[in-house]
């Protein structure tokens, strides 16, 4: 069995078939796309939610009326959490260093007592940078005497990582039906090009052509349909991306590690269209 | 060499093509059989190069039965024999040279081997000229040629003309049976079929028998 021959015969019925082969291409291409505008996305959101996390911090204030003693209790709790990855006590006096030196010395002047509560400030360690975890951590907290408040942007949380599941659930359901889509779209086009080549297919049979002769051309058109449909589709991915990152914010793109689990995906998927086609043929 | 045995043919509807047909080909022979169109030929042809399977009897073929053949012994059956089919069956999109170098492609010649045999056998038919030209481009008696060539390029045990000389003028039929002549001359065994008398009187050296209403006289 000549793999080059198959090849070349595979690429000159392409050529003798270029509508049928190229709107294959294009309908891959373009249903690919939109799979391939998800991932972009959900790629770009977990980006976003990194960063987040990244700079992440737990604000815990102290009541006005908090005694040494106190603080020292809660410290040493917070140390003993896991959660905890670094603390750093923000007293009294230095919190309104801080202000000062932000806001001007003006803005708190013909006070008489400092109003700024003593706050730690917590640093989490990055698997426990999740919403679960940090109510839990924050719900323990609050019921350490001493402490008034804790404040760690649940709500941005929350919306970045419901923003983010939301995405991932539509890529997933998109995804779905896109590379049932693509099984189809490839078998059909194979059953096409096999009744194209329907008498050539029948004369290779009856001189008594074995199953792999007949079908292998058939196969090298399913992957190059598959890896075609891809290499469009990301051509594509590529002018909307830089579309959007002149537009409107920093983007990045996918990652080739990903670019190849989809490549890979792609090509097997097709090689499922075109093994369903080709069943009858292998048979005959 | 090739043995039917009360073969029959029932296409679906009752439509009965053959009935009853005995014969034995030995190798290096030829035979013609000879009937009018609708007599049953192309079923025989059909029947012998495994493209459709006997309702009835057995044909046997270099020690296979046509009995449950399928798998490796029905490609080598069909490797083994060489048919030029009534319809001829050239690819139209290939050239000359490759629709005569299939068979050599399904037996799996290294492209070497493929190149020199092709080459070799257009020679032969003096068809080395057109090797590039599409069948398109050939005249009646070329494609025919071609269609010969390719059935005899990879050396078959047997060869199968299915009314070679069909709608060719008569200095082409002359020529193409001239051809068949020499092949068997040469050794081949070969059985072919005519609705034409001149054909069957022209190749009368070797044995005839008459179909008729699916029954060999």
């Amino acid at each position: 069995m000549s793999w080059g021959y198959s090849l070349k015969e595979a690429l000159a019925d392409f050529w003798q078939d270029k509508i049928t082969t190229m709107l294959a291409i294009v309908t891959i291409a373009f249903s690919l796309l939109v799979l391939n505008f998800f991932l972009l996305l959900i790629w770009n959101l977990n980006q976003i939610v990194k960063d987040f996390k990244k700079q992440f911090q737990i604000q815990i204030y102290l009541v006005a009326t908090a005694q040494p003693g106190e603080i020292a209790d809660l410290e040493a709790f917070l140390r003993t959490q896991p959660e905890v990855e670094n603390l750093k006590f923000v007293s009294q006096e230095e919190a309104l260093e801080e202000m000062e030196e932000f806001f001007g010395a003006d803005l708190l002047r013909g006070l008489d007592e400092n109003p700024l509560p003593g706050s730690f400030v917590l640093d989490i360690r990055e698997r426990f940078r999740i919403p679960r975890a940090l109510a839990g951590l924050a719900n323990r907290i609050k019921a350490r005497p001493g402490v008034e408040q804790v404040e760690y942007g649940k709500e941005s949380l929350d919306r970045l990582d419901s923003l983010f599941n939301t995405a991932v659930k539509v890529a997933l359901l998109f995804g779905g039906f896109i590379l049932v889509a693509i099984v189809l779209i490839v078998a059909n086009t194979i059953r096409l090009l096999i009744n194209l080549k329907r008498e050539t297919v029948r004369l290779y049979r009856l001189m008594g052509a074995r199953s792999g002769l007949v079908v292998l051309p058939f196969v090298w058109e399913s992957l190059i349909l598959g890896f075609f449909g891809t290499f469009l589709s990301l051509v594509l991915l590529w002018g909307i991306f830089r579309l959007f990152q002149i537009k409107l914010f920093s983007l990045v793109f996918l990652p080739y590690q990903v670019i190849f689990i989809m490549l890979g995906t792609v090509l097997l998927l097709s090689l499922v269209g075109g093994l369903i086609s080709l069943r009858r043929v292998a048979r005959a | 060499m090739l043995e039917l045995r009360n073969v029959g043919k029932v296409y679906p509807g009752d439509m009965m093509a053959l009935f009853n047909v005995s014969l034995v080909l030995n190798p290096g022979e030829l035979v013609t059989i000879y009937g009018p169109t609708g007599a049953g030929k192309t079923t025989l042809i059909r029947l012998i190069s495994a493209e459709d399977v006997p309702t009835d009897g057995e044909i046997l073929f270099d020690g296979l039965s046509s009995l449950r053949l399928k798998g490796k012994r029905l490609l080598q059956w069909r490797q083994n024999i060489g048919t030029v089919y009534q319809d001829l069956r050239l690819l139209k999109d290939k050239t000359v040279a490759t629709n005569v170098a299939v068979p050599l492609r399904v037996q799996a010649k290294t492209k070497k081997e493929i190149e020199n045999l092709t080459l070799e056998m257009l020679s032969f038919l003096r068809m080395e000229a057109r090797k590039d030209s599409y069948p398109d481009e050939l005249s009646a008696g070329e494609k025919q040629k071609v269609a010969l060539a390719r059935a005899l390029v990879s050396q078959p045990r047997l060869i199968l003309a299915d009314e070679p000389t069909a709608n060719l003028d008569t200095p082409t039929t002359q020529e193409i049976l001239s051809l068949i002549r020499g092949l068997n001359h040469l050794g081949n065994t070969i059985l072919l079929t005519t609705n034409r008398k001149e054909v069957a009187d022209f190749l009368s050296f070797g044995k005839t028998c008459q179909l008729n209403l699916g029954r060999l006289a």
